[in-house]
């Protein structure tokens, strides 16, 4: 059972950072990015071809992963960020599924639909199966704090602030002098930076990916993580992904009650299950598990007599 | 030459529910993602009407609108009508993950088998040194008047003029005594029906399977944009500009592709011309 | 007080030795776990379902007959999603919570790929289908068993075929997957062994989309006498139509996979002429009969679940071989499969006929409803006998039989 429950941890770990850098982008800047499947696969890309064709060590590919994504970022920023919500969203799906395209179609460069397979591993030494899972899990779980601390310090920032107030309503903080489009920028950019570098531990982690890998209903999943968790609250957002990872794998023990139903209809039950709860939450809850903390101001109290006597 | 009828028939296939998309675009001012998973229902409701229970084709295609209309005014009442208000991204997400939960009720429903109709398969009809393949003519002709009918419907009738006086100022329109809900209903309605048309052309043309919502959903929506939101007519042209552009891409680039142009087309248009070709300038948030 | 400890003592160290106590009577009785991983979603979603549905069946059956040395199986089924990491986890919670002794059905072969290093490691013995070059490669301690020809050897197997029908200029059209993907280079190779060529460049596509027009127009204006369609039901299909409506008038060849009821009930009588090649051709056969039946289907002259009889083969297979090592250790179950696969022996084509003979103490060799289940030291199919079917109104009639070359 151990290793089992590191294999879901070492995921989990991976969907923690992919739900903060969405958050980042959605919960604290309002920027509908659907293109997070892109960036995971292109730093999960980019890190196996430094390492593998360029035998660059693990840190190398992270690097390398994390220089991709931020690129990639930047480029689609410039391009689209102007765009209203649902446009930016329809336009980086476009993003993420062109990517996987390219994934499967350059075969030279990518191993097309048969994979891309990686030897390297985050681990100082063989030391033997189970050894190797611990550290790889241990190297994940350092990324996904590092990662939350530092959301959390943006997060609490004035920095935080000036993107709440630009997600809320742009007019205002241009007033104030602020560049919009700078701080969206960055959003964007360090959100898809950090989700290329969550793309690198995750090939590094499960040594074979294929574009299958990248798919849209894997975005899905990071955007439930994000919503369910509470847009805006970082620790929400672990929260979420936790939750959506333990739903998706605790399903599978349940399979043994629903032996009424063949195995596909099971299978599709849980996506309905997924789908139809990311629709209630938004109902019914759109705040998520964690609201986002308000920070209301300290209004001094007012000293007025009494008017009756 | 050729290359120009081959775009029209995917064209046929995308209009009815390019012209829906913008229907529901221009009424609700959001993008429903879930075109893809409602004219996949469409398929599949003409299939079961028409293979299991051996009705002929137009009755399964009459059957499939009715089942989408329902779907839609369904959807409509359960999920975004309590929902209206909301920013476009977040009901943008919301239809995403309907369009999710329709495909998967497909899925547990039917199976993931590949299905077709009961269809003779048939040559072409030559001419000219041209193929038109006979269920071509057929689908552009039943996408032609139907686009055609939905249009004058918008232009001439009060109910259309009713529909888009509704669009354009909902507040106004219920202040000079329009039926506001029973407007949005009928809109939703011929909406729903579309989808459906377009469902069953595509059973006629492709392999039905719940995989459709992903295959029909972008090009529809490329179509409806590059037409240019709010404009049914512009919807239709935007089909046939999206037809045009996939075949040329296949013919002369590279197959693999083809599922790339949608996309690149949305990204272009968007940035160079948002607003489409017919479509009028909306302030989005 | 002293009583109270010495109760106590004696109470918790019972306590603590009954599990194993209780473990050691049960053992002889407890279940068995074996794991069925197929894609019931994704790229592989049309030909999963059938073989959970035979890995069911089967157990379903031998449960009732008393078992596996007896001992009642228990089947652990997940959905493999046709993707990599989704069939990891799954394998992981078969291997680590459920602690099953195999994992059998992966079809697709980055799947199979993607749980070896788990299965290796825990000596997890492997049985599936796949087609991939890259299978045969590693050392895989024997525990690994595939009932399906390699990607060469189908290439080999029907650019021969073609060759005995005339057909020396073909174009190729598949789709881009892991299964087509070295399909057009390999069969361009294998046509010019035989004295053909190939029309023209190898044309991918993309699986799912909205219209294959394009696709099926450019493949008419290669001229091509013949083309050779590597595809999957679900895009053969409509590409087959676009060829149909376009006129073309050459002969199409297909993998049998993707031409079975539900193409040909998709395509009507336009599928009348299709030549499509298959491994050892199990129509007719008893053995595939027996499956047949087994599943609820009459045999029609058709090849049927072309998969689902592979999946059958796996948990037969599986089921002698522990039943011949009389262990349920992995690396032991692989050695005696591959004895009663290949024999000699007396032949055998269910678990209760292998089973009454191997507890007679005689040797046996299973002869499978998708082949003739004979293995290569890694783990490959020996034999690649193929064989040419025509379709002539709603069955396949069979042409020609070929041995296929192709170094394994």
């Amino acid at each position: 059972m151990d290793a089992y429950l590191v294999a879901i941890l070492t995921i989990a770990g991976i969907y923690v950072i992919l739900a903060l850098a969405l958050n980042l982008q959605f919960g604290l800047t309002g920027l509908v990015n659907f293109g997070v499947v892109g960036f995971f696969g292109l730093g999960a890309y980019a890190s196996g071809i430094a390492t593998e064709s360029f035998h660059a060590p693990f840190i190398g590919g992270l690097a390398v992963a994390m220089a991709t994504g931020a690129l990639a970022g930047a480029a689609l920023a410039l391009l689209c960020l102007r765009l209203s919500g649902d446009f930016l969203a329809i336009v980086t799906l476009g993003f993420a599924e062109t990517v996987r395209l390219i994934f499967n179609n350059e075969d030279w460069l990518t191993g097309g639909p048969k994979g891309l397979l990686i030897m390297t591993r985050p681990v100082l030494a063989d030391f033997g199966r189970t050894a190797n899972a611990w550290m790889v899990l241990g190297v994940v779980l350092t990324g996904a704090v590092l990662t939350l601390a530092l959301m959390l310090r943006l997060a609490g920032t004035p920095y935080g602030r000036v993107l709440r107030a630009i997600r809320e309503d742009e007019l205002v903080p241009a007033t104030l002098g602020k560049n919009v489009f700078v701080y969206r920028l960055q959003s964007f950019v360090i959100g898809s930076m950090l989700m290329a570098a969550a793309g690198s531990l995750y090939a590094h982690y499960v040594q074979t990916i294929t574009p299958d890998n990248f798919t849209t209903p894997v975005a899905i999943l990071v955007w439930m993580s994000v919503i369910v968790g509470g847009p805006g609250n970082m620790l929400g957002a672990v929260v979420g992904a936790l939750a959506v990872v333990t739903i998706y794998e605790g399903s599978r023990f349940l399979t043994p009650w629903l032996g009424f139903l063949d195995a596909e209809q099971v299978s599709a039950l849980r996506f309905i299950v997924i789908g139809t709860a990311l629709i209630l939450v938004i109902r019914f809850r759109p705040e998520g598990l964690l609201p986002e903390p308000r920070h209301t101001p300290v209004v001094p109290a007012t000293r007025r007599p009494a008017l009756k006597g | 030459m050729q290359m120009f009828i081959n775009a029209l028939a995917t064209a046929a296939i995308l209009a009815p529910a390019a012209v829906a998309f913008t229907l529901i675009f221009t009424l609700f001012r959001y993008a429903n993602f879930a075109a893809g998973g409602f004219v996949t229902v469409g398929a599949f409701a003409a299939w079961t009407l028409n293979a299991p229970l051996g009705l002929p084709l137009w009755a399964g295609g009459v059957g499939a609108m009715g089942v989408c209309a329902g779907a839609v005014a369904l959807s409509d009442r359960v999920v975004f009508r309590p929902l209206r208000g909301r920013s476009g991204g977040t009901l943008l997400l919301v239809s995403i993950a309907l369009s999710f939960v329709i495909e998967n009720i497909i899925r547990f429903g039917f199976g993931a088998q590949v299905k077709g109709f009961d269809l003779p398969l048939t040559g072409p009809l030559v001419f000219a040194g041209l193929r038109v393949p006979k269920e071509t003519l057929f689908v552009i002709a039943v996408s032609l008047v139907a686009t055609l009918a939905v249009g004058a419907l918008l232009s001439f009738t009060p109910i259309g003029r009713a529909l888009r006086a509704v669009a354009d100022n909902p507040s106004l329109a219920n202040v000079r005594g329009l039926p506001v809900p029973g407007v949005e209903a009928f809109g939703v309605i011929v909406a729903g029906a579309l989808f459906g048309l377009s469902g069953t052309l595509v059973g006629v043309d492709l392999a039905i399977d719940p995989n459709l919502n992903w295959a029909i959903a972008i090009p529809v929506i490329a179509a409806a944009i590059v037409g240019g939101l709010g404009s049914p007519l512009g919807a239709a042209i935007g089909a046939v500009v999206i037809g045009l552009a996939e075949e040329l891409t296949a013919a002369h680039f590279t197959p693999t592709y083809k599922g790339a142009v949608g996309f690149v087309v949305i990204a272009l248009v968007l940035l160079l011309r948002p607003q489409g070709l017919l479509g009028i300038k909306v302030d989005r948030k | 007080m002293d009583l109270t400890r010495r109760l106590f003592l004696t109470g918790s160290t019972l306590t603590v030795a009954a599990p194993a106590l209780l473990r050691y009577g049960l053992a002889q009785s407890e279940p068995i776990k074996v794991g069925s991983l197929v894609p019931l979603s994704g790229g592989g979603g049309p030909y999963g379902p059938e073989k959970a549905q035979a890995h069911k069946a089967v157990v379903e059956l031998v449960n009732k007959q008393g078992g596996v040395l007896g001992r009642q199986i228990v089947l652990v089924s997940e959905n493999s999603e046709t993707n990599p990491e989704a069939a990891v986890r799954a394998a992981r919670k078969m291997i680590d919570a459920d602690r099953v002794c195999a994992i059998l059905g992966t079809w697709a072969s980055s799947e199979t790929l993607g749980i070896m290093p788990l299965c290796q490691e825990a000596n997890v013995v492997q049985i599936f289908t796949g087609s991939s070059d890259t299978l045969p490669n590693g050392d895989k301690k024997g525990l690994c068993y595939n009932l399906q020809p390699l990607n060469k050897a189908w290439c080999v197997a029907l650019a021969d075929l073609a060759a005995k029908r005339g057909e020396l200029k073909i174009a190729f059209a598949g789709p881009k997957n892991d299964f087509a993907a070295s399909m057009g280079d390999s069969f361009s190779k294998a046509l010019e062994k035989v004295g053909g060529k190939i029309v023209g460049e190898p044309l991918y596509y993309n699986p799912n989309q909205v219209s294959y027009r394009a696709e099926a127009e450019r493949l008419i204006n290669t001229g091509a006498p013949a083309l050779f369609l590597a595809g999957y039901v679900t895009d053969l299909t409509p590409v087959y139509r676009e060829l149909v409506r376009g006129g073309y008038k050459g002969k199409v060849f297909a993998l049998s996979f993707a031409v079975g009821p539900q193409f040909k009930q998709a395509v009507g009588t336009a599928a009348d002429g299709i030549l499509h090649g298959s491994p050892v051709p199990p129509v007719g056969k008893d053995t595939y009969d027996a499956y047949l039946s087994l599943v609820g289907l009459k045999p029609n002259g058709q090849v049927q679940n072309p998969y689902g009889c592979a999946a059958y083969d796996e948990m037969n297979l599986l089921l002698l071989g522990i039943a011949s090592a009389r262990s349920t250790e992995g690396p032991k179950i692989a050695e005696h499969i591959m004895k009663v696969a290949n024999g000699p022996g007396e032949r055998v084509t269910t678990f209760a006929q292998g089973a009454k003979l191997l507890a007679e103490g005689k040797s046996i060799n299973y002869d499978g409803a998708s082949s003739s289940a004979d293995f290569l030291p890694n783990g490959m199919l020996k034999s690649r006998d193929f064989a040419l079917y025509e379709i002539q109104g709603d069955k396949d009639v069979l042409l020609t039989t070929t041995t296929s070359e192709a170094e394994q």
